[in-house]
Parts: C-alpha cells; structure tokens; sequence
C-alpha cells in the first residue's frame, strides 16, 4: 500500500452534493476530495438544440438517442432497475462501474447509486426545496439556522421559482429567478386552480410553481434553460445545476485539489488524524491518505458502507429511508386534438401539496409533461395493446401529464443496510402501502375539469425515488456509534463527520438535495470553526 | 438458447408488419439482430415453440403480448417488440409512427372509440389464440 504523507486539512469522500457543498464552504483551506469520478463521455455536437426539431431535420437519431452499444435498451435485460434517465448512450456513465466496485445485493430494492463526478445529481429532476421547521422538528437545528446556507446556495447555484401559494411550504426565497415557462396543460391547472383556490385550501391542497435549480437568466457563464427536452439524452447541461460545474470552478480557481480514480474503502482514526484508505480503480491498488477532519459525502449507501466496513461491522443493520414514489396521469379531455406543446421540456412546471392525514402527513407532487423519454420506453407501461398505446401516446400526449407523488419515508425494521461479508452491501425496502393521497388529489382535480382513474396510479418499486437518507441519523442525544452529533460527527468519533443524506434525522416528503446541500455547509462552517 | 441470425430476422420482419403494417426497410432488422446480441437474449426451447407457431401460423402476436402481458407481466414477446419500438422510434423513417407533428382532433376521437373496441377485441383474440396454442 502506497502512502500520500501530506496531512490536509480536510479530506471529503465523494464529489456529489454534499460533497461539493462541503468544499464551497471550506474554501481557503487545504481540502482534499477524493472521488471515482467517472465524467460524461463527449456529445457530438450536432447533438443540440430541441429534440422535436432533430426529429423533424430528419436526422438519424440512433447513436444519440440509443447508442451503438444499445445502451437504451439496457432497461430490457432481465433484472433491470430501468431508470429512464440513467441509461441513454451519453447519460449511462452515471451509474458506470457500481456492480464491479460498490455491489449491493437486494430482493426488493430498485434504486441506484453513481460514482460519477456530481453524483445521482448528474440526472436529477432539479427541484429546489427548503425544509421548514416542522419538517426539521426531528433534527437537532431548525430553518433559521439553515438559511444563511440556503441563501447562499440559491445564489450560487440559481433558482428559478417563484413565491406563490406554495410559500408557507417552500418558504420565502429572495434569490429566485423567472421560472421556466409553462406548458398548456400546466398553465390552465394554475389557472383554474387560482379560480378555485378557496375549494383546494379548504381540501388542504395548494398548487404552484415548481422551484428548480435551472437558469432563466444567466449566471456565471451558465446559460439560461433553451427548452431542448433532452434532459433524458444530454449530460450538463448548462442550464441545469449538477455538482459537476462547482467541482469544475472549485478546481480552476485553486480552491480544492480534486482526484478523480479513487474509491475511498475505509478510515481509521488515530490521536490528532484520520488515516483513509482508498482503493485506485486503474491500478486496484490501495492508498493512504491522511486529514484531520474527514467528511464523508459518498451518498447514503456508501457512506454507510464506509462507515460500517471502517468499524468492521458485519452485523448491525443500519436504518434507510427513501420517498415512497407513485405516478399517475391527469388527463384534460378538452384539450384533446391540440397538437404539440409549444413547451418543450421534461422539468417539473408545477407543484402540489397535499397536507394528508397526520399518519401520512405532507405529500409533495411534482406536475410534468410526457414528452420527455422515448415513447418506446412507455409503451408498455399503459395496459393497452402496444399498437394502440403507440397511437394512444402520439395523438393524446397534448391532453395529459404526470403527476409524481412523494411521500414521506417511513422508518420500518424491513428497511435497513448492511454489510456482508464479502463487503457487498445488503439493502432491504418494505414496499410502502400507497394510494389513499392520489384518491384524493384525483377528486379534487376534477373540479378543474382534470381526470384520472385509481387504476392508472402505478406504485414505483422501492429505491427508484433515490433519495436514500437517515441510516446515521443526528441526534440531539446521540445513543450509538451510528448515529451523528448535531454538528454531523459520529458519535464516536472524534474526526469523521458524515454531511450526505445519510445524516438526515427523517426524510419528508420533498426533494432532499437542497437540504443535504445546505446541512453540508453547516457541517462544514462548524468543522472550519474547530479546526481554528 | 440464442437464435440464429437467419431466425431473428424472420422474426423482426413478421413483428415490425404486424406493429407496424409495413415491411421493414434494410438498416432496422441488421439492429434488431445486433440488439439481441448486445442483451444477450436467450429464448427457452417453450418460447421458441410459442414464436415459431406465431410466425408459422401468422397469428395475431400483439393480442398474444397483451394477454401475456396482463396474465404474467413482461415477457418475452413483449421485449422483442420493444426492441423494435426503440429502433424504429429513433430512426429518421419511422420516428413518426410515434410523434404527432400537429393537431389531430379527428386521430384523437379514434383513439377514443379504439380504447373502447380494440381492448375487449385483442384481449378476446389474444385469449383464444393463447389457449388454442397452449402459449400459457
């Protein structure tokens, strides 16, 4: 085993959100983020512009749209976990290389980590949301202390949103740019909701704008969003923010000494030090590095793996939340025959709150079009004959959209992590029971002339909402070695600090990236401060 | 079991017709037979029996996916017609067997009455042909 005998300041394990918040934080000190790295391979650049307009030109679409290798029909294999935006020809270096070098054995978990450089953020919806107080009742600090953090990631990395009707949930935000433009669908639901506002607050249901980390306007060299609807196709771009452009920055300016080709195993902790071990995925050779403050950022999974093979821990099974996640389509009948949304894009355009009954709590839906994956990719998903549903898709998509509903994760004893081993990790989700919140939501709709049937809500396998969170939760009272001080170190240590979802004390039903991102500069600012 | 070349593009040719109504133009089956090679797909000797008949008897192999689709899942058939789906969809010949370019009232309407024929009419076809053949 090799040795790197510099002692950093800090070393942070992984370049996703959390990580790259961490750094944004520390810069001016001597950091050190070791990272697998993997980086999207070159689009041609033919491949730009909007998708329907490469259709029409006429341009054979194959190598981008499926890939010479058939890398879209990946979802086909037997087996597959079939995210749709995981698997296209320039997309699928996202999750390159995790059954070789971070295995997870699974009967019931349908989710996906990535080693690439921005993590599962490289193919995010990009929703925005903070957490207000009642949903931050169970971790140990409350919105205001996050706020400064949320202010300055908003600058940093623009959003776009605006503060409507949905505020008392997603809070008052001064940064916000315009939000993207409306489809039709999307712009009579907002208008028609606003005539009927009394009828929905009286059912406990808001509707608005979706927040979203996407530029409108320009900002540092990022151009605002072109509505080319290849979010599915097309890695970075630039309107829509991935970790991968902070690294970037960080990198260019001097501020963070980023290395690519290393997937950190383990730690050990010594008097004034931690010694990390990480494993050269070119060579397979091990290295040592050493820092006296570690952060760990590898994501939810990894971090725990980390963690338990770091305490050499082959039986305890760590807590693993995730949003239980069902779609279903709200269809506008007279809308019918309207041709093509002007609107080209696959990002969010509305949101719906759905304050449930309090076993259930809030419920977050996010509202989108369906022109976003292929249509071969949905086909046969509608329990229709394939040749109607291909008809049903081309001549019908004006008239309906999906909503996604997210609801709060659930702590159960079924769902939990654990090392085998062989150090592959084990994962097991309870299958949520779903349903009751899309009933309800589905009645209220109707009233703006938009519907559904309880038999078109399809329940997603556990894991594909990818938010993975809570398996070292912060206590304000920390019990065991698992679980993290308020100031995200583990309880038992003295150095190591865990600043990704795993640290999350519960896990609400919105988009946790935000929040991850932010709880990772706190963490960071505090680690800063003691290392002072 | 992996198929023959010769076999994958018999098979291609008869499903695109029957999806599509139309004879597969040169480029899509070579696709169809590299995408077979690229998943590795394997046919057991009952599913290669069930294909055989199919194409043999010229059967109505879309209302035989949507009955084993409903009663089992995904299966088989159902891949290779998917397999097509992708290829045909993101070639610049057929993309709009798959995407209106304008407004259709009169295409909708269809669609509409279609949902409420072709559905009993497949699943029916699909049942007989199913138990005829004994594909269950």
């Amino acid at each position: 085993m090799s040795v790197d005998t510099t002692l950093r300041d800090i070393l942070i394990v992984g370049a996703g959100p959390a990580g790259v918040s961490a750094a944004l934080q520390l810069k001016g000190r001597d950091v050190l983020m070791l990272d697998v790295g993997f980086c999207p391979p070159a689009v041609p650049t033919e491949f730009t512009g909007e998708l329907s307009q490469l259709r029409a030109e006429n341009n054979d679409l194959f190598s981008h749209l499926i890939g010479e290798h058939f890398q879209s029909l990946s979802n086909l294999k037997a087996g597959a976990k079939g995210n749709l935006k995981l698997k296209a020809p320039y997309m699928d270096y996202i999750v390159r290389g995790v059954e070789e070098l971070t295995p997870i054995v699974s009967d019931n978990f349908h989710g996906q980590i990535s080693l690439s450089r921005g993590g599962l953020a490289n193919a995010w919806g990009a929703g925005v949301f903070r957490f207000t107080d009642q949903e931050l009742a169970d971790f140990p600090f409350n919105y205001a202390e996050l706020t400064p953090y949320y202010d300055t990631l908003t600058k940093h990395i623009g959003v776009s949103g605006e503060n409507d009707d949905l505020q008392p949930w997603f809070l008052h935000d001064e940064g916000l740019q315009p939000p993207i433009k409306l489809g039709i669908l999307a712009e009579t639901i907002l208008s028609r909701y606003h005539r009927h506002r009394q009828f929905f607050s009286q059912n406990r249901m808001y509707i608005g704008r979706s927040r979203l980390a996407v530029l409108t306007r320009e900002l540092g060299g990022r151009t605002p969003y072109r509505y080319g609807n290849l979010e599915f196709f097309k890695p970075e771009i630039s309107a829509i923010y991935t970790p991968a452009f902070s690294v970037e920055q960080l990198v260019a300016n001097g501020h963070l000494d980023y290395r690519s080709g290393w997937l950190v195993e383990s730690y050990i902790e010594k008097d004034n030090h931690v010694e990390v071990t990480a494993r050269n995925i070119e060579t397979n050779t091990l290295k040592l590095f050493f820092a006296r403050r570690v952060l760990l950022a590898a994501g939810a999974l990894n971090t725990s793996r980390i963690v338990l093979r770091s305490h050499n821990d082959h039986i305890t099974q760590l807590p693993i939340l995730d949003n239980p996640l069902t779609a279903f389509p709200l269809f506008n009948l007279g809308m019918l025959g309207t041709g093509p949304d002007s609107c080209n894009s696959s990002l969010s355009q509305l949101n719906f709150i759905f304050e449930g009954s309090p076993e259930v709590g809030l419920v977050q839906a996010s509202f989108y079009g369906v022109n976003g994956p292929l249509r071969a990719d949905v086909l046969m998903r509608l329990p229709l004959p394939v040749s109607l549903a291909r008809d049903f898709f081309k001549h019908m998509s004006s008239c309906f959209g999906l909503a996604m509903c997210f609801y709060p994760g659930s702590w159960s004893p079924n769902n939990f992590v654990q090392l085998k081993e062989d150090n592959t990790l084990m994962v097991s989700f309870a299958q949520a029971a779903c349903g009751a919140v899309e009933r309800k939501i589905m009645r209220l709709m109707r009233r703006i002339g938009y519907f559904s049937h309880p038999l078109l809500i399809f329940p997603s396998m556990m894991g594909s909402g990818l938010h993975y969170a809570a398996s070292l939760p912060m206590r304000r009272n920390p019990k065991s070695a698992y679980e993290c001080t308020s100031e995200g170190k583990l309880s038992d240590s003295n150095s190591v600090y865990v600043v990704d979802g795993a640290c999350f004390s519960t896990l609400p039903a919105k988009n946790l990236t935000f929040t991850i991102m932010a709880n990772s500069m706190r963490i960071a600012n505090l680690v800063q401060d003691g290392l002072a | 079991m992996i198929q023959s070349q010769e076999e994958l593009i018999r098979e291609g040719g008869f499903l695109f017709r029957k999806l599509f109504g139309d004879v597969a133009e040169a480029p899509l089956l070579p696709l169809y037979v590299a995408a077979h090679e690229a998943l590795n797909l394997q046919v057991d000797p009952r599913f290669r029996r069930l294909l055989t008949v199919i194409i043999d008897h010229n059967l109505d192999a879309l209302s035989i996916e949507y009955v084993l689709r409903l009663r089992v899942g995904e299966n088989l058939l159902s891949t290779k017609i998917a397999i097509l789906c992708y290829l045909a969809e993101s070639s610049n010949t057929h993309w709009r067997r798959f995407w209106s370019e304008s407004a259709n009232v009169t295409a909708c309407l269809f669609i509409i009455v279609r949902i409420f024929f072709e559905i009993p009419f497949r699943y029916l076809k699909g049942n007989i042909l199913v138990r005829r053949y004994d594909f269950a």
